[in-house]
């Protein structure tokens, strides 16, 4: 014989294993795990926020004065009009980097990455953030007076509203950006007749 | 010192002007707000047409000519060189500058302006519908029990309210075993799925769709603009992890774009505060405490696995979009992916190396062709993929 209390617990006992299963909905809540100390290492993750600086934050610079491995000084040349001028007039190319078919082919990679989007995969200022009316303003290579050196100057420091790259590209990288950079330079400025073969748009997939 | 006279009389073809404007000022200038250089809507209230040619055509002969506003302005921003413009004729320039008085006079409001009401309205339209059945139902069972107390008050016998009634049927149903069976198997089987889908559930976050600080959208950024995943996260191709982009990379942009399509200034304005950035000024604050921007980490493996973002970007060539999904249509970024155990085996055990392009695996191929025959596919799995050394130590 069923009485009617066992009905309400049934309906209580409903009740509550749908709210234990809702609590799981919550929105910054990332959801249970079995053994949570082999999930969350006592190391600290990149990005992880710690007590132990008053910023809060787990990245750190490099101690003051601390130069990696390979680093070359670019201070040479400053980030001003000046610092532009003497990088036109005298900055050149390592050795090291040659133009060879793989090189372009990272190059080209590259440049597709990091320039594509506002400097048009042509180099004609015609990137799809241009298109799409983000951007304006973007100059053609063909039009501006660049060399080697100015190339890595502007990606390392900017120029105008393009911020610095540094950060993205290592040195090596900007050199052959810029090599890549001037064998557009060169395709534009060539005799119009390749120009209207690949008229066909990349369509990059990001 | 010329007189900074009101109003001049300046005509020139509009259109023209714009579009001078976008392709040789535009990198430097805006309408409204001061860019590399000033701002330009009020260019013309502000210097004679005359020496405003003459600037715009070469600034330098200008100033090499004791032009003493000239010198002003170039020393006010700092030394910063502005092109000369030699191509441009002088009614070349009366467009610009007409285009400029034209571009800062207030905009009209367009009727019906696109404000992302993209919604879909397909969920909405099925759960309306279930709700107007249930109402229906519902009036037609208080109906039915109305017609049947009428029926019985007309018969003499005693009403029943409906509650009495539901007691009455199920305290009979409750009494019949076949029912108890049935009810019981019922719950049961429904009691233990739930169990067994909760409890395989634990620590798999497919679908996690945190709340970010900022209202960053993939799906604008990744998608519209086809910028490549790798220009933010530029370590995923280098390094174990595919960084989140430190805010001067959002500045590399946002420095010029200061307003969404969606959100406006606001969201904009948060990396803003973070960094220090003061957009009507156009330069950063002097001495400003920068301030992190605390966004949600939504992948996350547990520290007893193993991934390295670089093994498979780029000695891979793996797509993004093969684990983190149609990341280019995410307004709101969410797990796509498991990103369990079995899901990572299956994946190596299906997924074909890429021998041919990437001379990374030069050597173990040639081994491989030896051990499995020339026209073998070789898998991760061939490879070592599936040894558990290889994620887990």
């Amino acid at each position: 014989m069923i009485r009617k209390g066992s009905i309400n617990k049934l309906f209580a006992f409903t009740a509550a294993a749908i709210v234990l299963i809702a609590c799981n909905k919550e929105e910054n809540h990332r959801g249970y795990q079995y053994m949570p100390d082999m999930y969350d290492g006592p190391a600290l993750e990149a990005y992880s926020p710690t007590d132990l600086f008053s910023d809060s934050t787990s990245s750190r610079e490099p101690v003051a004065g601390t130069i990696a491995r390979g680093f070359m000084s670019y201070t040479d040349y400053g980030a001003d009009a000046a610092g532009y001028d003497s990088a036109k007039a005298y900055l050149q190319m390592p050795s090291s980097i040659m133009a060879t078919e793989a090189t372009m082919e990272e190059a080209k990679e590259l440049y597709r990455i990091f320039c594509g989007h506002c400097h048009g995969d042509k180099g004609d200022g015609q990137g799809v953030l241009v298109k799409n009316e983000k951007f304006l303003g973007v100059p053609s290579y063909a039009d501006r007076d660049i060399n080697y050196g100015t190339i890595f100057h502007v990606v390392t420091y900017g120029k105008g509203v393009m911020g610095s790259h540094a950060s993205q590209v290592t040195p090596e990288e900007r050199w052959k950006l810029a090599m890549y950079v001037m064998k557009l330079k060169e395709d534009l400025t060539a005799p119009a007749e390749e120009e209207t073969t690949e008229e066909t748009e990349e369509t990059t997939e990001s | 010192m010329p007189a900074k006279s009101q109003a001049q009389e300046i005509e020139g073809d509009v259109a023209n002007g714009k579009s001078l404007f976008n392709s040789q000022c535009a990198a430097c200038h805006k309408i409204d707000r001061k860019v590399v250089g000033p701002a330009l809507g009020d260019v013309t209230q502000r210097r004679e047409t005359e020496w405003l040619i003459a600037w715009i055509k070469n600034n330098e002969e200008l100033r090499s000519s004791g032009d003493a506003d000239a010198i002003a302005i170039f020393e006010e921003y700092n030394g910063s060189i502005m092109p000369a413009f030699p191509a441009l004729s002088d009614q070349d320039v009366m467009d610009i500058l007409a285009y400029t008085i034209d571009a800062a006079k207030p905009k009209e409001v367009v009727p019906g302006d696109p404000d992302g009401s993209v919604g879909t309205v397909e969920e909405d339209d099925n759960s309306i519908f279930l709700y107007i059945l249930g109402a229906i139902l519902l009036f037609l069972v208080i109906l039915l029990a109305r017609v049947k107390n009428t029926l019985k008050s007309v018969k003499g016998d005693l009403t029943t309210t409906m509650m009495e009634d539901a007691n009455v049927f199920t305290r009979t149903a409750l009494k019949n075993p076949r029912v108890i069976t049935v009810l019981t198997i019922v719950i049961a089987v429904v009691f233990f799925q739930q169990v067994y889908v909760n409890l395989m559930a634990v620590n798999v976050d497919t679908g996690y769709q945190p709340s970010q600080p900022i209202k960053f959208s993939h799906e604008l950024h990744a998608g519209e603009n086809q910028i490549d995943c790798n220009y933010c996260h530029s370590g995923a191709r280098k390094s174990k992890h595919s960084n989140i982009p430190s805010a001067n990379v959002c500045m590399n942009c946002h420095m010029y774009i200061n307003e969404g399509p969606k959100y406006g200034t606001e969201e904009i304005s948060k990396i803003y505060a973070a960094v220090g950035w003061d957009a009507d000024k156009g330069q950063y604050i002097e001495g400003y405490e920068q301030k992190p921007i605390k966004w949600v980490r939504i992948h996350k493996l547990p520290d007893l696995a193993y991934f390295n973002h670089a093994q498979h970007v780029t000695a891979g060539n793996v797509e993004c979009q093969t684990c983190h999904g149609p990341i280019e249509e995410m307004e709101e970024v969410y797990q796509y992916s498991p990103l369990t155990m079995g899901w990572c085996i299956d994946c190596h055990r299906e997924t074909k190396v890429q021998v041919e392009s990437n001379s990374y695996y030069k050597e173990m191929h040639a081994k491989l062709k030896e051990k499995y025959g020339a026209e073998a596919e070789i898998t991760v799995e061939m490879i070592g993929g599936l040894e558990c050394g290889k994620c887990h130590y």
